[in-house]
């Protein structure tokens, strides 16, 4: 059954760990390491809104509190990047708790408006708490370091680009092994029958919190990566603009499908990019493109492909019919 | 004389100013099938839900093995050995019918977020238990060749036999059938009756709700007869079928009408 599992994903890894092989621009690398961040953030929230049923729209939020966590800690007080990255993993998963805690229990879309709200009250505390934060300029109180590994130092994209994909090949790893286990199960039950799975014994309140504070964690994960790399945290990559583009990232990707999360933050990313070249029409395209996604491939591209899969196995089928009949 | 299983004491519950249940007191002794029968909107799976831990009731108490469970929730009394089979089939879309069976597992399992992350050798030993323990129950029911099949392209009559060896898997000690037999022809009947019996055996306590007079009265050690929400009769199949109340409000309408 895992082997089913593994061997897309050792293809994948060797596919994301060729590309700097054939790929020197320092530009394009760039907007991978990019996609590399959404990618941890939708793979997170791709489990809160495909599994529990939520939708969050804080999530920048909580990639904005990574990054700035790890920014003041390290470059304010001197701590260790990595031990400032796990307390700022810390910090965002206990805030989702409190969040997620009071707004899970109830049935609706509650998780969303408290998001919502969340996510513009950490936007405006960091315009605001100038002397924490800098304000709407930026974090410009203390030099934030590269991170570091043994004697080597993380300091060009080529080894950001690494870095970042070697750490989301490993939470891809990780939720692929919650999907397919006890954790996993009940997660899809609670997708398939909240009330069936109760009667299992499936505690799905604590379940959803769970799923989002981990979803958070991620995404605290991937601000804290960014701060490390850009060197700058400012408030404008956390507003909400963004928290909708990562669920429009999920949805696209196809809801509650690892892969899916990874592929629509790969395409969002990467689309606004290639189409630089159609300047004023490149909105439109992208509007375009979106559309025909929701439209024809109504799960999204991996929604799509499992039908592509379905379809292929029952022509197959169909053949081994004629064959044996 | 042992406790019973479950003791039911005084129970209510309203909706509103519509009273479901009024007032009902009843004991399940362990080991015996029991049946509650009564017409339409007599309160059968009002009294199922509450049971069960999805509804609170308004007043009154449950005890299962003298424990008071009045106010658990259902997940709660799925851990404490109280397992379901809905009326309308609730399998898990999307998931193979070995999964379903897996989940009856859960709270027999413990497996956390690291263990299944890094995916450590005691993990991967209990899922194997896991699949295991899911395989025996499908077998039980005579459903081990479809265990991968996916749950919802089942036909319905296998997709209730899917239920069963749902709840068989989580080993309960008191099993609510909720209308067995309903949708299904005279032979399944028989055959989910024969079911039920085997399950019997092992040991495990049932009470079910149901309609198929024929079901009832040849598997139920006691029956009690539901009406507007109250109690109206309690005994064997025959004491029952011989009460006047109860031919009067249940079997003797549908004599009338045949």
């Amino acid at each position: 059954m895992m082997r089913k599992i593994y061997i897309p994903y050792i293809i994948f890894a060797l596919i994301i760990l060729l590309i700097p092989v054939f790929i020197h621009s320092y530009y394009y690398l760039g907007v991978l390491i990019q996609a590399g961040y959404f990618s941890l953030i939708c793979m997170g929230l791709s489990l809160v809104m495909g599994y529990a049923g939520q939708i969050s729209l804080g999530h920048a939020a909580f990639f904005g509190l990574g990054g700035y966590a790890s920014a003041i800690l390290t470059g304010g007080h001197g701590w260790c990047p990595w031990l400032a990255m796990i307390v700022a993993m810390i910090i965002s998963g206990v805030l989702a708790w409190l969040i997620g805690k009071p707004s899970l229990k109830l049935k609706g879309h509650y998780l969303a408006m408290a998001t919502l709200g969340f996510g513009e009250i950490v936007y405006i505390f960091f315009n605001a708490e100038i002397r924490l934060t800098g304000g709407p300029s930026g974090y410009t109180m203390g030099v934030i370091p590269y991170l570091t590994i043994g004697n080597l130092t993380i300091d060009n994209e080529f080894k950001h680009y690494l870095l970042t994909w070697a750490i989301v090949l490993l939470i891809l790893l990780v939720n692929l092994h919650i999907i397919h286990s006890r954790l996993g199960r009940a997660l899809r039950a609670i997708h398939a029958d909240e009330e069936a799975a109760r009667a299992m014994g499936v505690h799905t309140a604590r379940f959803k919190v769970w799923i989002f504070v981990l979803s958070a964690v991620y995404a605290s994960l991937a601000g804290s990566l960014y701060a490390h790399n850009i060197l700058f945290v400012a408030p404008g990559p956390f507003a909400a603009m963004h928290s909708i583009l990562f669920v429009t990232m999920v949805i696209v990707g196809g809801m509650g499908s690892i892969w899916g999360a990874v592929a629509g933050a790969l395409l969002l990313t990467i689309l606004p990019e290639t189409l630089r070249g159609f300047q004023d029409y490149n909105i439109l395209i992208y509007g375009g493109i979106l559309l025909f996604i929701m439209l024809f491939m109504s799960g999204g591209l991996f929604g799509g492909g499992r039908l592509f899969l379905a379809w292929l196995s029952h022509l197959r089928g169909r053949k081994k019919e004629v064959a044996d009949g | 004389m042992a406790e019973p299983l479950l003791k039911i004491q005084a129970l209510s519950k309203c909706f509103g100013g519509v009273s479901a249940l009024n007032d009902v007191s009843f004991f399940v002794k362990r080991g015996i099938i029991k049946a509650i029968i009564g017409p339409n909107g007599a309160g059968k799976t009002t009294l199922f839900n509450v049971i069960a831990g999805n509804l609170q009731p308004t007043t009154g108490a449950i005890y299962f093995e003298g424990n008071d469970v009045t106010r658990l929730s259902d997940y709660h009394m799925a851990g404490l050995g109280v397992a379901r089979t809905f009326q309308t089939t609730r399998v898990f879309h999307g998931m193979t019918v070995l999964e379903n069976v897996m989940i009856g597992r859960h709270t027999h399992s413990c497996a956390g977020f690291f263990g299944t992350a890094l995916r450590l050798p005691a993990m991967r030993r209990e899922e194997q238990d896991i699949e295991a323990a899911a395989r025996k129950s499908l077998e039980f029911v005579g459903m081990g060749a479809k265990a991968n099949a996916m749950a919802e392209t089942l036909p319905f009559r296998e997709q209730r036999l899917l239920e069963f060896a749902r709840a068989l898997a989580t080993q309960p000690r008191l099993l609510l059938a909720d209308e067995p037999a309903a949708g299904l022809n005279t032979r399944e009947t028989k055959e989910i009756a024969a079911l039920i019996a085997k399950i019997h055996e092992q040991g495990i306590t049932v009470l079910l709700v149901e309609h198929d007079m024929s079901l009832v009265m040849n598997i139920s050690d006691e029956i009690l007869v539901l009406d507007f929400g109250s109690k109206i009769a309690e005994g064997t199949a025959q004491e029952v079928r011989r009460n006047e109340k109860v031919v009067s409000v249940y079997l003797g309408r549908r004599d009338n009408s045949a």
